[in-house]
């Protein structure tokens, strides 16, 4: 169990090294050297500017330099951002827990959702209100989350008036309770849009999967017995179905993370991957670099673990890794 | 030019400006913004949102009255000076400051102060825009009694104009290390001011929040809160005020009046502006500024780009009825404003045979011209926060490509475009000044004035003694007549010169919420009146509601 | 041609067509701007099928001309993903052991990263890159799932009886590799094709949404997009038909991917 352990931590950790290269390379290699040249700037704190360019080894050769820059990482310390006037921590502390309630709704929704439509869609696969939303879900899948995004604030919000276009907060609105519902109002179409995404994918591989273990020997059995249908369904079918959802985790992630870029930037949602955008377009390439770092880690991280949870849930899964 | 105001008549100015029909306090204002400020120090402002900020932070010695007459000292209102007295050359005015003026810190302002906002300006460390203003400002003295005294070079007809535009800076929290420049001041991120409002947090791209001073020396804002929130895209904005969780939204896009006009809670308010938008050519290379600039040095192509576009025909379609033309650069409020200049010519026609003439040919393939095989193509430069200039540059570029010329477009986050700007890095930029009511404003923005022989603005390197003359002398001149001819002159040169494409003035369309009671509604800058806004007891809203102690 | 497979190929074919014959379909120049004062946002009538845009540009002109942007940075960039996935696959299965373990962690950690976010993060260092670029860079972003695919599938045919009798008469690798797997490859090519090419038209969408794709004047399905956001309620043509693009190409090509496996899953069992 431990060399599957490791061998998995070692995966992981090459893959973040990797990211850490990559970022590392358009941090110090783009024209304008731009990690340095943002210190430059006039707001930026005397101290605080002396401070980074020690820390990372101005002046000194390219490999200390990475050496540097990993002990930054390591250190939680990843430059200075010129277009928010704050050190790059501090941006993405602000910024990636609203991140995080976006996505972890989003995919809370979305699974539970694309579960149960997915299960349903491949027990009784051939209704035929079941194949009219398994083409719906192939629709779906095929629409850019931005545009779907546009479209719900579209009909939510201007049309219908029933939800608020954008933000995560009304400015100035109530606190406490009630400010609790007004962040939730708000979280409702960003989040639900990238639900919907979300909800489209895992219904397919849900529908397979369910379909495939539907005419088990072991169901058979069970149904001999005379164990009634939705027990059999619960309890049997859907937890054998349920691990190949799991194994897709990484690629939901990766596309919630996409997803979560386009979604913030229509409903104006101070995430990661709004200020991700903006830096962007400001050239701010170290937050640049640092955003791409985070969110990287986080998938890898959370994929990780939903490999760890499939691996210890099914022990016919263990093979395969 | 000597006049000694009455301390009656000062005190009945400030009593007409300020306590007329108080309205009810409380009331919290949310503007939606389309850009940052980009500072709130006012010498280092330089963007519009930056002077929203620095002028509700803090107050001048002296203000300029609605009327915006620059001219002699009878329309100006006290602010930090209670009065002032010009000596008997008229080459020196002494302030005396107002008792209770105080900064946000509580302590009172001081002859020092204005020593401080003086030496702000003058330091070219700053890039202020005013310092090319104070230029015959000899010097600041701190009196005994407590009084300041400014003097002068020589007369002018907007010398005490000039003296007004200073900004008294608390001394006691300016940087003093020689290694600590104002922009890297904490006084810079946490700014004390003394004006009406004063700096509750700064959040930069999201939000800035200021909070009313509760013992201002000039009584209490109406309001208890200003709140700026930054919503760069001008839909989710507007979304924000259909919606009623933001305010005011200045300068609506021509295409959403009607839009507005289905909302019921929304009142659109007219003003002329002072802003002005122009297309400047680079006259020196843009990677190198000591050479000039391979396309634009030439006079006659600049000729032949200005007649192949149509000025008109771009304001019209960008907004409708809501800008007008400009005929130089001025706006139609200024004093010296002429709109009889003569301008080069709208001819198509004439534009290719110019450009012909001058060896750049029409490639058949695509429709470019080409001179010894090189492409006539150049790039333009706009900043990403004003739509209007990005709409401007997809029309013109549209105009130049039908008569063979490759314009791109670099859209630059305002930062980028205004580091770009000042550096001279552009073909061609998509500008636009925030002007003052005096024209004196040309001689930063146009001229050649100022310590490195270039009016702080000036970023085209724009160069021609003729036209610096004629400023300086409608600048020198004692009556607004001859102050207008010598302009005249002024305008006619640069625009002969093509020196810049000058494209439009807005009209000011906000809209604002209609809860708010607004006094009056200044075009040299509408935010100078929140000290006077507010709301009505019976439209509140929710987010109205008086902080409880904070 | 197996029936099922007839209608997404049909609608790929139509779309390529389309793109291809554009200058000849469009009826009017897509950067002209007619008259931006009176034409300019005009819902789709019978000069303008499909309306004009802010700067009285015809849409269906631009959604013309879109698809050969589109389409055509798309096909560019399958093309260089599956030659950059063939390689790494393929010299993964064949060499085996260390190199084809790193190669596999390799692309595995380029898959960790959302596709998106690695985009931007090129696109900040670059600043805004014409479409032969933009397509290159896409295409190196989205060679991975290639890789996987031709590393599986050669293995599968390494293993069979006719691969390992060719072996075992001494044919050289090179022949080995030419005329017994690479013909074996083209199903799992064509296949991975088809979900390179799903992946890419979506994206290049988002990117110049964005506004960090396709710059205008040119036209591209996402940047006529982006000119309706603020307006869509009043000018939703410029969201509607390119939209209804997007969405046909994309379901077309997974709808082709789906049915070709499943085809060749037939075939093989």
């Amino acid at each position: 169990m431990t060399r599957v352990l490791l061998f998995r931590l070692a995966q992981a950790t090459l893959v973040v090294a990797l990211v850490v290269t990559a970022c590392f390379a358009l941090i110090r290699l783009a024209p304008g050297d731009p990690f340095f040249a943002a210190l430059e700037q006039p707001d930026v704190p005397v101290e605080a500017a002396a401070r980074m360019r020690a820390q990372f080894g101005y002046d000194r050769p390219i490999g200390e330099q990475y050496l540097r820059f990993l002990s930054g990482i390591a250190r939680g310390d990843l430059g200075w951002s010129h277009s928010r006037a704050r050190p790059v921590t501090e941006v993405l502390a602000q910024v990636v827990p609203n991140t995080l309630l976006l996505m972890g709704t989003a995919l809370f929704v979305g699974l539970v959702l694309g579960v149960a439509v997915g299960a349903w869609q491949g027990w009784r696969a051939e209704s035929r209100l079941a194949r009219a939303t398994d083409r719906l879900g192939v629709v779906l899948v095929s629409v850019p989350e931005f545009v779907l995004g546009l479209v719900m604030a579209l009909l939510f919000a201007v049309v219908w008036r029933l939800l608020p276009i954008g933000g995560m907060r009304t400015e100035y609105g109530p606190s406490g309770i009630a400010g609790l519902f007004d962040v939730l109002r708000h979280l409702v179409l960003p989040a639900g849009t990238l639900a919907i995404v979300i909800a489209a994918i895992v219904a397919r591989h849900q529908r397979a999967a369910m379909r495939a273990v539907r005419d088990a020997e072991f169901l058979r059995a069970a149904r001999a017995m005379g164990i009634p249908e939705r027990r059999i369904v619960l309890r049997y079918a859907l937890r054998n179905a349920l691990a190949p959802v799991l194994t897709v985790m990484g690629v939901l992630l990766a596309s919630l993370a996409s997803g979560a870029v386009l979604i913030e930037r229509i409903f104006a949602w101070p995430g990661m991957g709004r200020a991700l955008v903006d830096a962007v377009l400001y050239r701010d390439y170290p937050l640049v670099a640092g955003a791409v770092l985070v969110t990287s880690i986080g998938v890898v991280g959370a994929t990780l673990l939903a490999d760890l949870a499939v691996w210890w849930a099914d022990p016919r899964a263990r093979g395969r890794l | 030019m000597r006049r000694t105001v009455p301390l009656l008549i000062a005190l009945l100015a400030a009593c007409g400006g300020a306590d007329s029909a108080r309205g009810p306090v409380g009331g919290t204002v949310i503007i939606a913004a389309a850009a940052d400020a980009d500072a709130m120090l006012p010498p280092l402002v330089r963007t519009s949102q930056g002077r929203l900020a620095s002028e509700l932070l803090f107050d001048r010695l002296v203000e300029i009255g609605p009327s915006l007459n620059t001219i002699g000292d009878g329309d100006f209102q006290p602010r930090l000076a209670k009065s002032w007295a010009w000596s008997e050359d008229s080459l020196r005015i002494t302030f005396t400051l107002h008792p209770d003026a105080k900064w946000h810190d509580g302590r009172p302002v001081s002859a020092a102060d204005v020593q401080a906002g003086y030496r702000a300006i003058m330091d070219s460390a700053n890039g202020s825009n005013l310092l090319a203003d104070l230029a015959d400002v000899t010097g600041i003295v701190e009196n005994a009694d407590g009084t300041v005294t400014i003097g002068f070079a020589r007369r002018a007809p907007e010398q005490f104009y000039a003296a007004s535009l200073i900004f008294p800076l608390p001394a006691h929290l300016m940087p003093t290390d020689s290694g600590v420049t104002l922009a890297t001041s904490p006084l810079a991120r946490n700014p004390v001011g003394s004006g009406p409002f004063k700096f509750v947090q700064w959040e930069p791209l999201e939000r800035f929040e200021f909070a009313a001073v509760e013992d201002h020396y000039r009584g209490r804002a109406r309001l208890d809160r200003v709140v700026v929130t930054i919503t760069p895209e001008p839909a989710t904005g507007l979304a924000r005020i259909w919606a009623e969780e933001a305010d005011v939204w200045e300068l609506l896009p021509a295409g959403d009046v009607a839009e507005a006009q289905r909302h019921p809670h929304v009142r659109l308010v007219n003003a002329n502006a002072f802003d002005y938008a122009f297309v400047a050519f680079n006259f020196r290379d843009a990677r190198d500024r000591t050479k000039p600039h391979p396309l634009f040095a030439e006079a006659a192509l600049r000729r032949a780009i200005s007649m192949a576009v149509d000025r008109r025909a771009v304001v019209q379609a960008i907004f409708d009825t809501l800008a007008r033309p400009l005929s130089g650069p001025f706006v139609r409020a200024q004093f010296t404003a002429d709109t009889t200049i003569a301008q080069i010519p709208l001819d198509r026609v004439a534009a290719a045979t110019l450009l012909d003439s001058l060896g750049w040919r029409v490639d058949a393939n695509d429709g470019l011209r080409r001179r010894n095989g090189q492409l006539l193509t150049f790039t333009a430069l706009i900043p990403g926060s004003s739509r209007n200039r990005e709409r401007a540059s997809v029309l013109i570029q549209e105009q130049l490509r039908q008569i063979g010329v490759a314009m791109e477009i670099e859209r630059a986050e305002n930062r980028t475009f205004t580091q770009k700007r000042q550096d001279g890095q552009f073909d061609v930029v998509f500008g636009g000044w925030l002007s003052t009511p005096s024209p004196r404003g040309l001689r930063s923005t146009w001229g050649t004035f100022g310590d490195d022989g270039w009016g702080g603005q000036n970023d085209g390197r724009y160069s021609n003694r003729a036209f610096d003359a004629a400023v300086q002398q409608g600048l020198a001149a004692g009556d607004p007549t001859t102050a207008r001819a010598h302009f005249r002159t002024a305008y006619q040169t640069i625009v002969t010169d093509a020196a810049a494409l000058f494209l439009y003035e807005p009209r000011i369309v906000a809209a604002v919420h209609k809860r708010f009671v607004i006094p009056a509604w200044r075009s040299d800058g509408w935010w100078r009146s929140l000290a006077e806004w507010s709301v009505v007891p019976a439209e509140r809203l929710p987010r109205d509601a008086r902080p409880t102690a904070n | 041609m197996n029936p099922r497979l007839r209608l997404p190929v049909a609608v790929l074919a139509t779309l390529a067509l389309v793109a291809i014959a554009a200058p000849l379909l469009a009826p009017f120049d897509p950067a002209a701007q007619p008259d931006p004062i009176n034409l300019a946002l005009q819902a789709p009538g019978s000069t303008h099928l499909f309306g004009t845009d802010p700067y009285s540009r015809d849409v269906l002109s631009r959604v013309l001309f879109g698809a050969r942007t589109s389409l055509g940075i798309a096909a560019l960039a399958v093309t260089v993903a599956l030659s950059f996935g063939v390689l790494v696959g393929a010299l993964a299965a064949l060499t085996g052991g260390r190199l084809d373990a790193l190669l596999m962690r390799t692309t595995d950690a380029a898959l960790a990263i959302p596709r998106l976010l690695l985009l931007l993060l090129i696109v900040a260092g670059t600043g805004p890159l014409p479409p032969a670029l933009l397509a290159l860079v896409l295409g190196a972003t989205g060679w991975m799932t290639t890789a996987r695919l031709v590393r599986q599938e050669t293995r599968r045919l390494l293993a069979t009886e006719h691969v390992r009798a060719a072996e075992a008469l001494g044919i050289p690798p090179l022949r080995l590799w030419r005329a017994h797997i690479l013909p074996g490859l083209v199903p799992t090519l064509t296949v991975a094709a088809t979900i390179a090419f799903a992946a890419a038209v979506p994206l290049e969408a988002a990117l110049s949404f964005l506004g960090l794709g396709v710059r205008p004047p040119d036209a591209s399905w996402g940047n006529i997009i982006l000119e309706a956001e603020g307006r869509i309620r009043s000018a939703w043509w410029l969201v509607l038909f390119p939209t209804l693009a997007i969405v046909t190409a994309t379901l077309a090509a997974n709808l082709l991917a789906e049915r070709l496996a499943t085809h060749d899953e037939d075939l093989r069992a």
